[in-house]
């Protein structure tokens, strides 16, 4: 059953130097008991979208399309009715946990808001909830750690805070804006199969926010590819691998370590000065006349494969 | 966190020694034999009595004025640290019991300006940034320019004219219950309060933006319990900080409330030792305000110390 | 002269056009010149002498002849307070092109120098700090004598630390560059180069200190005219006004209004001045997008 749907999503920014199409129509779909990955590069739009799922995002941008979870359009909900969905429904996790915290108050009260919240608990129960979900991620001397301070934990101990924060008042879906980012290799790796442990015991769904395939290959069973402001290309994570049909996704995985890190011509668009047609085309080994001035659609080029790309269509 | 304690507190004592001694140096400057007045006026109390040379002499032994200026400072010290201010000029009394009897006044003077200004910035501030770009936000932010430029002599003059004088509310000057020290504290405290209430205004619109806000909202926080959760601690940081140096204004503003209200404080005192050019009082007033204005910091720096717990990993 | 238009074309650099549109500087920027008008054509503009003395028409409130009234001396009290603003811009542009002074080369001084010259210098500046300056100047006219040149003086000597601050704090990251080496094994007068370096890139920040400070001065000038210890009768400047028209409260309440109106004008005039300047040499910020 389709958890979250995502349709036709836009979210501009009007900015002195121009209007910004952090999304430009964006179809996505999380189900039950899945973990998506969104993949793409830094400034592609991919933390705005991750955003404006749980409409956190600014007041001077502008919002269209449908984003119904559990068949319910977010975007229509008021603000009353959205803070009931932010932390228990659906949940996000930031990159950064440094900043994403409040320095001034403890981790143990930071992390006990949700079920304050949430579940009307007074404090002092809390704190209990709190103690165990520090268990949960596998924070050492959770009793004494809830009196602490964020800058006096670890970046690790930070991100499963930030984990356990998430999880707290067990959402159906959780946001996980590049969880890894920042870290120790060997840390990486600890948080990634943490996460891959919770998710997979809580059921619950995920979105993988990352620019990081490796962490993507762990966690997710889909991905979806994102170039400036839309999709351009969604399979399932062994096809991707095996078969990459968007010269995009094609150049991203052949510039990883493993497979011969060679670099893409070119760079990324801004989001302001975005190109006719095809967006990628101007770094396109393959474009065409046509990719010059007609935006492709997406097409299905094999089961649960989609690609933007005129080589396709 | 002793450490830090004991830096401030070392420093502090540092800048009291330093301003006894440059007021000594600058007092020095004032033109007229100090003997002669010394015998004039807190021996003889006539300033018309012609001091014979033994006179003259014997006050100079007494009071080490022969000695080059660093020593006569020395001595003034000396006796200081044992409680000695010396003499005033004009009442004959002890500089300490003058000051000690004035002081409580202007104590009350200065805090009651404070809480004055403290308990209407904070809560306009913060209701200026939640509502930014509204009729309060105008209105609030409008009326602290006003304020901050407005002289704070006129500001008491206009208030007397206003309620003193005008709708015969309050008293016009003098020292006694509450009705007197309600405009002296309105007057003290307006500079403050406006300066006060921008700057809580643009440290919350700051800490708004900031990513630890984002992440309580996505916890599904309501607005106000942001603001007083995650803001308000947050924000006041800047705000005690600058909160020093807005003491330091206050106190010098006492030497003008305290003149235009007959305000029997310190202030006044000196002032009035000035004009009458009194120095051992002069001398003992500028010190003991310095002692305050001190003080006064190195609280400030000690709830800076217990509101930001990241202080006590910084290396003092 | 040259060294000074160059100065202003570096500044010029510096100030987006913003800065210029927002109505606020606008209309400070206009109060400014209004204000340098009176001052400088007073003689012209006011209606009557500001110190001669008429006592059958003392304490005469506002009227067509005499638009602020008459004091107690029967003399206009717009004029004087016309006169006044001569006394009081003028003083003030003298503090603070004397703290500035001072301030830059002291700053330089310690900076460059290092060691103890620059921890005395540092103790010093703290210790000018540990008092409110008020009550210094207070002091130093107290013992130099009341009367608008001392209290301009004390102001000054007062005033120079936070542009000593600024000016210290860019020497010390620049010793640390390598030109300076290079120049020095050329031969140049490094100090000299140091200087000039400096005083060119911190136009922005002290461009902006000094136009608060321009207000700041205003206020405490007039502070000690209130106090009787700046500016003395007949001489015209405000806080002096306002002092004589104390006593008057009652009688002539024109006496107390017009002269502290005049202040706080001017005073709003340069603060909104330097705070249109703080913001404009900000680093702009980006716009918020992610938020």
């Amino acid at each position: 059953m389709t958890l979250l749907r995502i349709q036709d999503l836009k979210a501009y920014f009007s900015t002195g130097d121009g209007i910004v199409k952090a999304v430009d129509g964006v179809n996505l779909e999380i189900g039950e008991n899945e973990t998506l990955g969104l993949i793409g590069e830094t400034g592609c739009g991919k933390t705005v979208l991750g955003l404006s799922i749980l409409r956190l995002l600014s007041e001077n941008t502008k919002v269209e399309g449908k984003i119904l979870y559990r068949g319910e359009d977010l975007l229509k909900l008021n603000e009353e009715e959205m803070r009931k969905i932010r932390g228990k429904e659906i949940a996000m996790i930031f990159q950064n946990p440094l900043t994403s915290m409040n320095p001034v108050l403890t981790v143990g009260t930071q992390i006990s808001e949700p079920f304050e919240l949430h579940k009307g608990l007074k404090k002092k129960d809390a704190i209990k909830k709190v103690i165990e979900m520090l268990k949960l991620v596998r924070i050492p001397s959770p009793s004494e750690r809830i009196k602490e301070y964020p800058h006096e934990f670890s970046g690790g101990m930070r991100q499963r805070a930030m984990i356990a924060m998430g999880l707290a008042c067990e959402p159906s879906l959780i946001i996980a804006d590049e969880p890894t980012k920042g870290l120790d290799v060997t840390i990486q790796a600890q948080v990634v199969e943490l996460m891959k442990e919770l998710t997979t015991s809580t059921k619950t769904s995920m979105l993988l926010i990352t620019h990081d395939l490796g962490v993507a290959a762990e966690l997710c069973d889909n991905i979806a590819v994102m170039y400036p402001g839309e999709i351009v290309e969604y399979a399932d994570i062994k096809e991707l691998f095996k078969n990459p049909k968007h010269p995009y996704t094609q150049g991203f995985l052949d510039s990883l370590p493993g497979r011969g890190l060679k670099p893409m011509d070119g760079m990324s668009p801004s989001l302001i000065n975005l190109p006719e047609g095809c967006k990628f085309h101007p770094r396109c080994p393959f474009a065409r006349e046509r990719c010059k001035s007609m935006r492709p659609e997406m097409v299905e080029v094999g089961k649960n494969h989609f690609v933007r790309c005129f080589l396709y269509d | 966190m002793l450490g830090y304690i004991a830096k401030r507190t070392a420093i502090a004592v540092f800048v009291v020694f330093a301003t006894s001694a440059l007021t000594f140096f600058l007092l020095s400057l004032i033109p007229g034999e100090t003997a002669v007045t010394i015998i004039q006026r807190v021996f003889v109390g006539d300033v018309t009595y012609n001091p014979s040379q033994a006179e003259i002499e014997a006050t100079e032994q007494i009071f080490h004025l022969g000695n080059p200026l660093w020593m006569q400072y020395l001595y003034w010290l000396n006796n200081a640290l044992h409680g000695n201010f010396g003499t005033s000029y004009i009442s004959g009394r002890p500089v300490l019991s003058e000051i000690l009897v004035r002081l409580p006044a202007t104590v009350e003077l200065a805090i009651a300006a404070t809480i004055l200004s403290l308990v209407v910035a904070v809560p306009l501030g913060m209701i200026s940034a939640a509502r930014q770009n509204s009729k309060t936000d105008y209105l609030s932010m409008a009326s602290a320019t006003f304020f901050i430029a407005m002289p704070n002599f006129w500001l008491g003059l206009i208030l007397i004219l206003l309620f003193s004088l005008h709708l015969d509310l309050l008293p016009v000057a003098g020292y006694g219950g509450l009705d007197n020290l309600i405009l002296p504290a309105i007057t003290l405290g307006a500079g403050m309060m406006a300066v006060t209430m921008r700057l809580m205004r643009s440290s919350v619109l700051e800490v708004l933006r900031l990513d630890y806000i984002t992440t309580a909202r996505a916890k599904g926080m309501d607005e106000k319990r942001i603001m007083y959760r995650h803001v308000l601690k947050n924000a006041m940081i800047p705000v005690i900080t600058v909160a020093g140096l807005q003491l330091g204004y206050l106190l010098g503003g006492t030497v003008i409330v305290e003149t235009i209200f007959a305000w029997p404080g310190i202030g006044k005192l000196l002032i009035d030792s000035i004009d009458a050019r009194d120095i051992p009082i002069i001398q003992g007033c500028v010190v003991f305000i310095a002692i305050m204005f001190s003080l006064l910091n190195l609280l400030v720096d000690l709830s800076y110390y217990f509101l930001d717990p990241r202080i006590k990993y910084e290396k003092v | 002269m040259a060294y000074w238009f160059k100065r202003k074309t570096i500044l010029a650099d510096k100030l987006p056009l913003h800065f210029l549109k927002q109505k606020s500087v606008a209309i400070g920027l206009m109060v400014i010149l209004g204000l340098a008008f009176l001052a400088i054509f007073a003689p012209y503009l006011a209606p009557y002498d500001p110190v001669e003395v008429d006592l059958y028409n003392n304490l005469l409130p506002p009227s067509w002849e005499h638009p602020f009234g008459t004091d107690n001396l029967g003399r206009d009290v717009l004029t004087r307070v016309i006169y006044a603003t001569k006394t009081d811009i003028l003083a003030s542009l003298f503090i603070v092109g004397i703290s500035v002074s001072i301030g830059l080369f002291i700053g330089i001084f310690a900076g460059y120098y290092g060691g103890i010259i620059d921890k005395v210098l540092v103790g010093m500046m703290d210790t000018f700090l540990a008092l409110p300056e008020i009550i210094l100047a207070l002091v130093l006219v107290g013992a130099l004598g009341p009367g608008i040149f001392n209290a301009a003086l004390a102001l000054s000597l007062f005033g120079w630390v936070k542009y000593a601050r600024v000016s210290r704090g860019l020497t010390l990251s620049i010793k640390e560059k390598e030109f300076i080496e290079a120049t020095k094994a050329v031969g140049f007068g490094d100090f000299y180069l140091i200087a000039r370096h400096i005083v060119q890139n911190t136009v922005a920040p002290i461009t902006t200190l000094a136009a608060l400070h321009l207000g700041h001065a205003i206020l405490s000038l007039a502070a000690l005219g209130f106090l009787g210890l700046g500016a003395q009768p007949p001489m015209p400047e405000w806080g002096a006004m306002l002092n004589e028209g104390r006593v008057f409260l009652r009688v002539g309440w024109w006496l107390s209004v017009f002269p502290g109106l005049m202040i706080m004008i001017t005073v709003l005039a340069f603060n909104s001045l330097g705070d249109g300047l703080r913001d404009a040499l900000d680093p702009r910020m980006k716009e918020v997008m992610m938020k």
